[in-house]
């Protein structure tokens, strides 16, 4: 079920008014939950929901498993186990015709032609979400930071929470699980706060991602066709379109979860206005940079150690992020370019400069930081070019046709183009005015007339571009 | 908390009335197929592509025609949408009003070579056809009177919402779908601005040559069709005239058309009549569509020979039985 359809707006205050009725039952509101994100999720394809029941059954059993274990042997295979069988998953599922293509090609590139044949495999939706969040918690329990739980429904609505099952937040296991065995509260100012959220993850989604798309789509696929002015263009919407239909995502999941009583980690922080491409990396989908950081960039050593050890746990930590995002050399790529872009920071020990939200106590930011926020945004945008092509070879003509400056007036699609500006201004003001707000649509300080005004001004552009058939958003192909 | 409720309510029922007006309003200028899906079943109908859609007046049919035939509404859709099919012809069979009426049903089918192709399908399987999960294909409602038609619009009309609301001003002067199906379209008709939309269309269905076969399941599909609508009244089959440049396209497509409809022809004792013998008689907007000046003179004229219970347009029917 996608969280702009219309049968979500059905499901969504169906759920919430049941789901309150069982107040002060939370034994049967963790079972409410569970059903109905087995339901939200079965709405793609039913047969998947034996995966998200296996995975959620295995790391159930191996944290009791675990926490009864003594023997560091013993615990290490448990581990083991766990990780064998979520990777395997999402190595199976993800990555099989991947591996399996590369090695062909790479046999073939040495003249010899080997006979495979790729499996024909469905991605289930939202396996890369999930697999982690689940390992997140046997992890947790391996390392002693937290106790398993023995309640089987708590957990497996833990693992199968809808509003953030198919496309994060990655939530961790010490943040989320222990939120369902407290007893959750609504409040008239935690309502609105989330459907405020929903609302502005809405206008991401429907007015900026899916109309930038639009453009975007036409263009990469046929990028020999156009002008570098209009390659150009594609580029910078891919950047607004990527981070509104994300974020968007994002939004739409927080805002969901207070409905029903629970804090959702924040999973975009204004990311566009960062001033180096670490401050972007600690603003851009921090569920996934903070969870690689976590399990596998300190537990490999971190920024200790020397030079090339530094060197090795960046370029892992963003070759794995991007592999985690597809199985092509696309992301690999992307990754790889990104670790490029971060080491003279982190070798510089610059890496953490940026840590505070930019113009802090001011209204408007300083040249200096205009500048350095224009780099940072030009430099992802560069990188959004291989994170779309469909090769890494495309990815290059791409950003070739560009440098051949053959700049003219003609922009494809021209009309929509300047559509879409005035609603970019609009969306980088709102959050420009919120940037250090827990979410862009915290605006409660303002007056009803100013609040009201915005809900309205929002729902009027989001009714103007919905569709009964609803764009998909493009995280749940990973 | 009440409040919170109260406020967001007021929200969702502004919206939700917002909505459901701009549905009720949605009719002649938002989409070329909507009101096709209000004005319930008919007795006597048009089908075929977009030839027909905008080629055929209802209007003129029924003056012509209207003492002896109910009331003719124009079923027509496009290359993709209607094509001769089971999907098509499941749609007529919702639309069609099979009550015992006092006068004669008349279904006109508009046929041309390309609504019994089908595209880069060269097994001819039906699970690739281009209508499957179409609107058409998926619709129940088709033969319902009223509006709004949500069912329609949750799975035919793929534009925004907002476009509900202003492509009725937008479209004004540039497209009305009729009550009785009759897609009317205005386009600058001066030479240049027809040479212009015509060179690009020939460009385009040259293109579509390499990619379009005769599909022996559509061509079973519409003797079906025949069949099905002779139960209920008369038959007539109808070739509409296209530019010549457009015909020579078509000839390479299907040489042996003709010939094929005067088999169908005979098959069903049903007339065929082509005008492609008259070609230059008519005007177009793009080669391939006629103009409405020229849809009204048509219209007149096959009023005419269904009134004159005009023979085939065969010319040497024997010679197609297989002596």
């Amino acid at each position: 079920m996608l969280f702009n359809s219309i049968e979500f707006l059905i499901f969504l205050p169906t759920t919430f008014i049941l789901y309150w009725l069982l107040k002060d039952k939370i034994k049967w509101q963790n079972l409410f939950i569970l059903l109905v994100s087995y339901i939200f999720y079965g709405w793609w394809d039913v047969r998947f929901l034996s995966l998200i029941a296996l995975s959620s059954a295995v790391d159930y059993t191996i944290g009791i498993q675990l926490n009864q274990a003594e023997k560091p042997i013993k615990r290490k295979l448990l581990l083991g186990v766990s990780l064998a069988f979520n990777l395997g998953l999402l190595g199976f599922f993800k990555y099989y015709n991947f591996f399996l293509d590369s090695f062909v090609d790479a046999f073939a590139a040495l003249d010899i032609h080997l006979n495979t044949s790729s499996l024909n495999i469905i991605l289930p939706v939202g396996i890369s979400f999930y697999t982690f969040q689940t390992l997140s918690y046997t992890i947790d329990i391996y390392r002693k930071k937290m106790q398993p739980t023995t309640d089987p429904i708590a957990f497996f609505a833990y693992v199968s929470f809808f509003p953030q099952l198919v496309a994060g937040p990655i939530e961790r296991a010490s943040n989320l699980l222990p939120q369902f065995f407290s007893k959750r509260t609504i409040s008239p100012a935690l309502i609105s706060d989330g459907l405020r959220q929903i609302l502005w993850g809405m206008f991401k989604k429907i007015v900026i991602a899916d109309n930038c798309a639009v453009i975007v789509d036409a263009v990469f696929s046929d990028y020999g066709a156009h002008n570098s002015t209009t390659l150009i263009v594609a580029a910078i919407l891919f950047a607004f379109q990527i981070y509104g239909d994300f974020s968007g995502y994002s939004d739409i999941a927080i805002g969901t979860a207070k409905l029903f009583g629970f804090r959702l980690m924040t999973n975009f922080s204004v990311p566009y206005f960062s001033r180096d491409i670490a401050e972007f990396w600690r603003r851009w989908h921090i569920s996934l940079s903070s969870w690689f950081r976590d399990y596998l960039y300190i537990p490999l050593g971190g920024s200790r150690g020397g030079l090339s050890m530094q060197l090795r746990n960046v370029f892992a930590i963003f070759i794995i992020s991007g592999f985690w995002h597809g199985a092509n050399w696309t992301f690999i790529v992307w990754g790889a370019l990104n670790a490029l872009l971060f080491l003279p920071l982190l070798l510089r020990d610059t890496n953490r400069k940026y840590t505070e939200t930019v113009a802090e106590n001011r209204h408007l930011p300083n040249i200096r930081e205009v500048a350095q926020m224009l780099m940072t945004f030009v430099l992802t945008v560069i990188l959004w070019v291989f994170f779309r092509s469909d090769s890494v070879g495309d990815s290059f003509s791409y950003l070739q046709k560009i440098a051949a400056c053959n700049f003219s007036q003609n922009i494809y699609n021209q009309k929509d183009v300047f559509l879409l500006m005035p609603l970019i201004s609009i969306m980088l003001i709102i959050e420009w005015l919120n940037r250090d707000k827990s979410h862009q649509m915290d605006i409660q300080r303002f007056s009803p007339i100013i609040r009201h005004t915005t809900y309205v001004f929002l729902l009027a552009l989001i009714y103007l571009f919905s569709k009964y058939s609803s764009n998909t958003f493009i995280y749940f192909q990973f | 908390m009440k409040k919170t409720f109260a406020k967001f309510s007021i929200y969702v029922f502004v919206l939700i009335g917002i909505h459901y007006f701009a549905a009720m309003r949605a009719g002649s200028y938002f989409d070329p197929f909507y009101l096709r899906f209000t004005t319930g079943q008919h007795a006597s109908m048009v089908v075929g592509t977009s030839r027909a859609a905008q080629g055929i007046l209802p209007e003129v049919l029924n003056r012509e025609l209207g003492g002896e035939y109910t009331t003719i509404a124009n079923f027509g859709f496009t290359i993709v949408n209607s094509p001769y099919g089971e999907v098509y012809l499941n749609a007529m069979r919702q639309k069609l009003d099979t009550t015992k009426q006092p006068k004669k049903n008349i279904f006109i089918v508009s046929v041309d070579p390309w609504s019994i192709t089908t595209k880069n399908n060269p097994t001819d399987d039906v699970a690739l056809y281009r209508e499957q999960n179409l609107f058409l294909d998926k619709m129940k409602t088709i033969g319902e009177v009223g509006k709004p038609n949500f069912e329609y619009l949750s799975k035919g009309y793929a534009e925004s919402w907002g476009k509900i609301l202003y492509r009725p001003i937008t479209n004004k002067r540039r497209m009305c779908l009729h009550e009785d199906g009759w897609l009317e379209v205005n386009v600058p008709m001066n030479e240049s601005a027809v040479q212009k939309r015509q060179t690009a269309k020939v460009e385009n269905y040259t293109n579509l040559l390499i990619h379009y076969a005769l599909s022996n399941n559509r061509l079973h599909e519409l003797g079906q069709t025949i069949d099905f609508l002779k139960q209920h009244g008369e038959v007539v089959l109808v070739r509409l005239p296209i530019s010549s440049e457009i015909y020579d396209i078509e000839k390479q497509l299907m040489p042996d058309f003709d010939e094929k409809m005067c088999l169908l022809s005979q098959k069903y004792t049903v007339p065929y009549w082509s005008f492609i013998d008259k070609l230059s008689e008519y005007t177009y907007t793009d080669g391939n569509h006629l103009y409405k000046d020229s849809g009204r003179k048509i219209s007149k004229e096959i009023a005419q020979m269904i009134r004159y219970n005009i023979t085939s347009s065969c010319r040497q029917p024997n010679s197609f039985i297989g002596d």
